[in-house]
Parts: C-alpha cells; structure tokens; sequence
C-alpha cells in the first residue's frame, strides 16, 4: 500500500488540504501523483487565467490551449492589454524619475512595517539609479514589441484560437496592470514573470507608485 | 443493565465485540442496522483486518461522546490541518496501517476518522521539496528531465506571481 494507490477519492480529500506550493511540489514526485491529481489541480487552480498582452503572455496562452486537460478547465478569461499603464513613449529622464519614486514607495512601504532598511539614503538612490541606461533600453524594446503585437492583424485571431479551445469558457474580461480580484489575492497571470525579467525594473507595475508619480510636478 | 453490543467479524476471521453506540460511529453500519434490525451475529466487514478493526473501534470508542458530523464542508476551500492531541498521537503509526486506517474509514464511513487520516497524510507533505516528499513515502523519481520542465511551466500557469 502506497500513496500513489490510494483511491482518487480519497487522494483529493487528502489534497484539498494542500496549499498551491505544496500542490506543486506533490505534481514533480512521480508519475503515478502527477497523474491522479491532474484533474483536481486543474480545476482548482487554472479556472482562471490573467494574461498580459505580450508575446510570452500569448505563448503560454497558447500552451494551454493546446493541453488536453487544462484548456478544459478555463471558465474564465482576463486579457491585460495595457502592460505599461498607458506610458508608452516616456522620455529618459522621466523613466528615471518613475525609478525613483517607485523605489521611494516601496521603501516607505517598508518603513511602515518597521524593517528599516539599513543603508544611507544615497546609497539606496545610487543603487536604484545604477543600470538606468540598460534598464531604459530595455523598458524601450518590452514597449515596442507589446505595441508590434497590439497592433498585429494576428491578435484576434491568436485569441479566437485559444478561445475556441476552452470549450468552457464561461467570462472573457478586461483588466488593468496588475491584476487583482477580491476573489484571489494574486491571481496567476501568464507573461508575468517574463515581462519582470525582461525589465529588472518595472516603474510603472505598482498602482501606488504610479498615482504617486502622477502627483509629482515633473509629470506632465 | 447490559450495554448494547454488535459483533464484527474482520477479514482474517477474528471476532471483535462492540458497544452499540461505538459500532454506530460509522455511517455503514447504522445504516445497516436500521435496514436489518438488531442481529446476534457478527458482522462482517470484509476489507479490514483484526489490526486495523481495533485500531478504528480505538478511535470509535474515544470519539463516540463527539456531535454528529454537519454535513459537507466542502465550501470551505483553504482547510485546517490541525489535529487534536489525542488524534495526532493515534495516528503516529506506520504508513502502511495509516493507509489501511484511511481506507478502512472510507469503507465504514466514519467521517471524523478519514478526516484526520487525510489532514495527517497532508502533513507529511506540506511544506516540503519534491524530493523530500518521494523521501516520505519511499517512491521513485520516473520523470524524464523533459517531463519535469513539462510540470514546472504547469506550475507557473497556477503560482502567484
């Protein structure tokens, strides 16, 4: 008698227990788990999709489209076609200054909680402003391939793909940058994590930092 | 005054005495009893063997002041795992008659006994690494290394991120 032969029943009475990081962990044990739990984790976790209108987004979009058992799970789907909060052709200097006043919010963010961080002021700046060269460049390219593929007369019809593979899709909605529901804390949003590699930095992701940005007399 | 008693008959044909009220801890049986009436002779319960039969009428005798179970509680979804001193201490058996207890409960239908058999299996793989859940319950690695990339872009289609 093994875990893997317990009954499917009882399996996912035992796996109702078991928070997503747990779940995932049980899924690359072996073989025989993965394969009970497929379904149950599925239908649990990949219901609903938040995707970003980038090509790493639309790619695993399109992963799961093609996957025999999740594309059947997905009742719901959020599309995020403004990745960048509407700054699309900021100059330099104002990146720069987004930088900063991203980094000044999470740093009062942490203040807040009472972990201090212990570097002298001109040292966090300094480091946050270290890279701005690249970290613009890259912010440029993310920009430019997001509005490429917007603006591509292939969109629709990726999407109608993917749709037509969800054969219960139930809601198809739009949604701003970053996603949130009061459902889920932090709903899973595909091209996510590419787009936070691709950019190290990301000034315009936090909804607080960028109305505090808005605040500031240099936005214009 | 004599208490009510049943007889059960476990799978490797030993014969277990039972006070009424304890036996109707399971589901199966009091609904059995309700079908048939009172019955002198044993009973048998065929899936479960004489260790694994003391070990539920154990946890049956302990539990049977507790309220009947309310119903499904399905609607929760993010589910307690914690477990009661007693219970914890009951379950610390091997794997193997732990898997026995589960399905044994299953089978009987006592509600309060797959609960904490599930809530203790799902302790042994909470919070750890892939590995050391195949460390746990002595299983083999036979993915592929393609098949483990396969899995963990899977995982991040569901992970906060």
């Amino acid at each position: 008698m093994s875990i893997a032969s317990l009954p499917d029943e009882i399996l996912d009475s035992i796996l109702c227990y078991l928070d997503l990081p747990d779940w995932c962990a049980l899924r690359l044990s072996c073989r025989a788990l993965y394969s009970k739990s497929l379904a149950t984790f599925v239908s649990r976790h990949v219901n609903r999709i938040s995707v970003l209108i980038t090509r790493d987004g639309l790619r695993e979009l399109e992963a799961i489209a093609s996957h025999d058992v999740f594309r059947l799970h997905v009742q719901e789907l959020w599309l995020i076609p403004e990745v960048f909060r509407g700054h699309y052709d900021t100059d330099y200097n104002t990146y720069v200054q987004a930088k900063l006043m991203a980094a000044e919010c999470l740093h009062q963010a942490s203040d807040e909680h009472g972990m201090r961080i212990l570097t002298t002021e001109q040292a966090r700046l300094q480091g946050v402003l270290e890279n701005s060269g690249t970290d613009y460049e890259a912010y440029q390219a993310a920009v430019s391939s997001h509005l490429q593929l917007v603006e591509a007369e292939l969109l629709p019809h990726t999407l109608a793909a993917c749709m037509r593979q969800f054969t219960n899709l139930s809601a198809v909605g739009l949604e701003t940058y970053p996603p949130s529901t009061a459902r889920i804390k932090h709903p899973p949003c595909l091209g996510r994590k590419t787009l936070h590699r691709q950019l190290r930095h990301h000034p315009f992701s936090n909804p607080d930092g960028s109305s505090r940005w808005q605040e500031s007399p240099d936005f214009k | 005054m004599s208490v009510p008693t049943l007889t059960f008959q476990s799978n490797d044909g030993v014969e277990i005495t039972v006070a009424r009220d304890v036996a109707e801890r399971s589901v199966l049986i009091k609904n059995m009893l309700g079908d048939l009436g009172d019955t002198d002779e044993a009973i048998p319960i065929p899936n479960v063997n004489e260790a694994v039969l003391r070990k539920v009428i154990e946890w049956c005798e302990h539990h049977k002041g507790d309220p009947p179970n309310t119903g499904d509680d399905d609607d929760s979804r993010r589910k307690t795992t914690d477990i009661d001193e007693w219970d914890q201490k009951f379950m610390q058996v091997d794997q193997e008659m732990l898997f026995e207890i589960i399905l044994a409960a299953n089978y009987l239908d006592i509600k309060g006994l797959l609960d904490v058999g599930c809530k203790t299996v799902a302790n042994m793989i909470k919070g750890k690494s892939p590995e050391e859940i195949r460390k746990t319950f002595n299983i083999q690695n036979d993915f592929t290394p393609e098949e483990e990339d396969q899995i963990r872009r899977e995982n991040e289609w569901a992970e906060d991120r």
